[in-house]
């Protein structure tokens, strides 16, 4: 972090290769750990490192990282979305109840479960940018609605009784590799193709960076944040299908503390809650050290009680790290 | 200043009201192509309140803009930036995450069809304009994806004033771009200025330096309570007559005057 110490354009290198490098140094942190957790965790239990426990590893990671997608939108946008957590309760369970008490289909159920997380999206980017509610806010109010939504559903009791081809998608595999890893791994290309390649990419990272800069040279800042969050509900609703595939019963209390694991994945992967800063690629990364937590910590016989401890030290950890990063500059 | 009189730009009888307060009444000036105008006045006298309309953030009670001869009406910033009138604000008002091409594009990025269909950025366009446009200012940038963050002070403003380059503008108003420079990086945007000029743009330059616009400015005009109220080429003024006008000590003497500078 030198360059301030040499603000002269020292710059001659390759363009190319700088901003490589740049990505690569902003990654470098989630692969270490990862490979720190793995080396750690495969000492205290040799079945970390089985086959048996990577496929689990896979599927479990796919609804961390999907949501941690839809979060990255967010937080490049210097926004947050606290409510992922109960939107996948809500999805899930809508998604459930279609599946099981109506003769729509699957592919009926999917679609509308996908509208909900639209209209939820709609809600929270409306009442940002329409009211002024702050983003922390607008997703807190978001967590309870969506909550309480979803106990309303069923007055509380689970959904079971799930069609066997909707539990076959999580559960079957292609080239040997699990279908959530796949569905995952395809959000994620498209994600990044957004972020990286279109204008809507450059135009969420633009308004996270400098929101005046974005107004004044006439991006309509208030319709992209608006998109943004409806996006971000239709992948929260997508990560609620996927998850209600996996476990094949709806609870309407599931989704605990996910949009923490996806936060925390986020900031682990280079993303800045100040905003204007996120790639997709770092963001999976972060959500696979926060599932090997997970798992590597459940193997080693640690209580999910102390996960949960473990869980908000690293997500406050990361963000202190994030600030430490953008003080330093 | 062309010999065939036609203004880059031309205001007459501009007049704008805040509730009571008459910030402007009844300002007129001009902006040749290829001159940098040095626009003066104490803190209140209605230089960045003319600005503004002129850069369509305002718009005016009454009088008249016109560009390169067209009579045009302002209703919003991008309307005057269509036009061709670029303002590079004093916090330059850049994306410090994204690289400079990305800055010098943004809102108005090149799309190219992804397998002919899906639309995506045309980066290696965006880089190679960019690349020779820095190359054509000296702007001491030799890296178009280096992030603007990283920047210095005045790099950040070379990025601005590329901007401003690339996208044709016919006028170019510097909101008092030097005010939180190092004395080089002065220098540096000084520099671009005659540059800016050098391509034919008309510079409204904003300053409090008077030393500063007597060097770089072709022609400077003074404002005081809303008005003008001196208007010469720089060579023919000086530091002690402009501070007499920017004081309102020769206000009395100008009101007869005003008249003659159209």
């Amino acid at each position: 972090m030198d360059q301030r110490v040499a603000p002269k354009p020292e710059i001659e290198t390759m363009p190319r290769g700088r901003a490589a490098l740049r990505f690569v140094r902003q990654l470098a942190f989630a692969l270490i750990s990862i490979v720190v957790l793995i080396v750690i965790f495969g000492i205290l239990n040799p079945r970390f490192l089985s086959a048996i426990n990577w496929f689990h590893i896979t599927q479990q990671v796919a609804v961390i990282a999907i949501l941690a997608i839809g979060q990255t939108f967010i937080i490049a946008t210097a926004g947050i979305d606290i409510s992922q957590g109960s939107v996948v309760a809500l999805s899930s369970m809508i998604c459930a109840i279609i599946l099981v008490d109506s003769h729509l289909g699957m592919v009926a159920a999917v679609a509308l479960t996908l509208l909900l997380g639209a209209v939820v999206g709609a809600m929270v980017g409306g009442s940002i940018v329409v009211l002024g509610v702050p983003p922390f806010i607008a997703t807190l109010g978001m967590l309870a609605i969506a909550m309480g939504a979803a106990l309303l559903t069923t007055n509380g009791t689970p959904v079971f009784g799930l069609p066997n081809g909707f539990q076959a998608i999580s559960q079957g595999t292609i080239l040997g590799f699990p279908n959530m890893g796949w569905i995952a791994i395809v959000i994620a290309l498209i994600a990044a193709f957004v972020l990286n390649k279109t204008r809507f990419g450059r135009y969420t990272l633009a308004i996270g960076s400098n929101a005046e800069a974005a107004r004044r040279v006439g991006i309509n800042v208030p319709r992209h944040l608006l998109m943004i969050y409806m996006l971000g509900g239709i992948i929260s609703a997508l990560a609620g299908i996927v998850y209600l595939s996996y476990t094949a019963a709806a609870q309407p209390t599931s989704g605990g503390n996910y949009e923490l694991y996806a936060i925390a994945a986020v900031v682990i992967g280079g993303g800045s809650l100040f905003g204007g800063v996120g790639t997709i690629l770092g963001s999976v990364l972060g959500a696979l050290l926060m599932t090997i937590l997970k798992n590597g910590t459940q193997l080693a016989g640690i209580s999910s009680y102390v996960e949960q401890v473990i869980l908000g030290i690293v997500v406050v950890g990361a963000v202190y790290v994030d600030n430490l990063r953008r003080r330093l500059r | 200043m062309s010999a065939s009189g036609s203004a880059a730009l031309e205001v007459s009888g501009i007049e704008k009201r805040f509730g009571a307060v008459e910030v402007l009444r009844g300002v007129s000036m001009q902006v040749a192509p290829g001159e940098v105008l040095g626009v003066v006045g104490d803190n209140g006298a209605g230089k960045s309140t003319l600005m503004k309309v002129i850069s369509g953030v305002h718009r005016a009670d009454a009088g008249r803009i016109r560009l390169a001869g067209q009579d045009v009406a302002f209703r919003t910033p991008r309307d005057a930036r269509d036009a061709g009138i670029e303002t590079i604000y004093q916090d330059l008002a850049l994306a410090d995450h994204l690289d400079v091409g990305a800055n010098i594009f943004l809102g108005r990025e090149p799309i190219r069809r992804f397998a002919g269909l899906i639309p995506m950025l045309d980066e290696r366009k965006i880089h190679g304009e960019v690349a020779a446009l820095l190359g054509r200012i000296e702007s001491h940038i030799p890296d178009p994806s280096a992030r603007v963050l990283d920047l210095s002070g005045g790099q950040r403003q070379a990025v601005a004033i590329a901007r401003a380059l690339y996208w044709k503008a016919k006028i170019v108003i510097m909101d008092e771009p030097t005010a939180a420079l190092a004395v080089m990086e002065t220098e540096n945007v000084l520099k671009m200025a005659r540059q800016l000029a050098g391509e034919g743009i008309g510079v409204l330059f904003i300053g409090h330096n008077l030393v500063e616009i007597l060097k770089i400015c072709d022609r400077v005009m003074v404002m005081y309570r809303g008005r003008k109220v001196f208007d010469a080429r720089c060579a023919d003024t000086s530091q002690t007559e402009l501070i007499r006008y920017m004081t309102g000590y020769a206000d009395a003497e100008v009101n007869k005057t005003e008249g003659e500078y159209q």
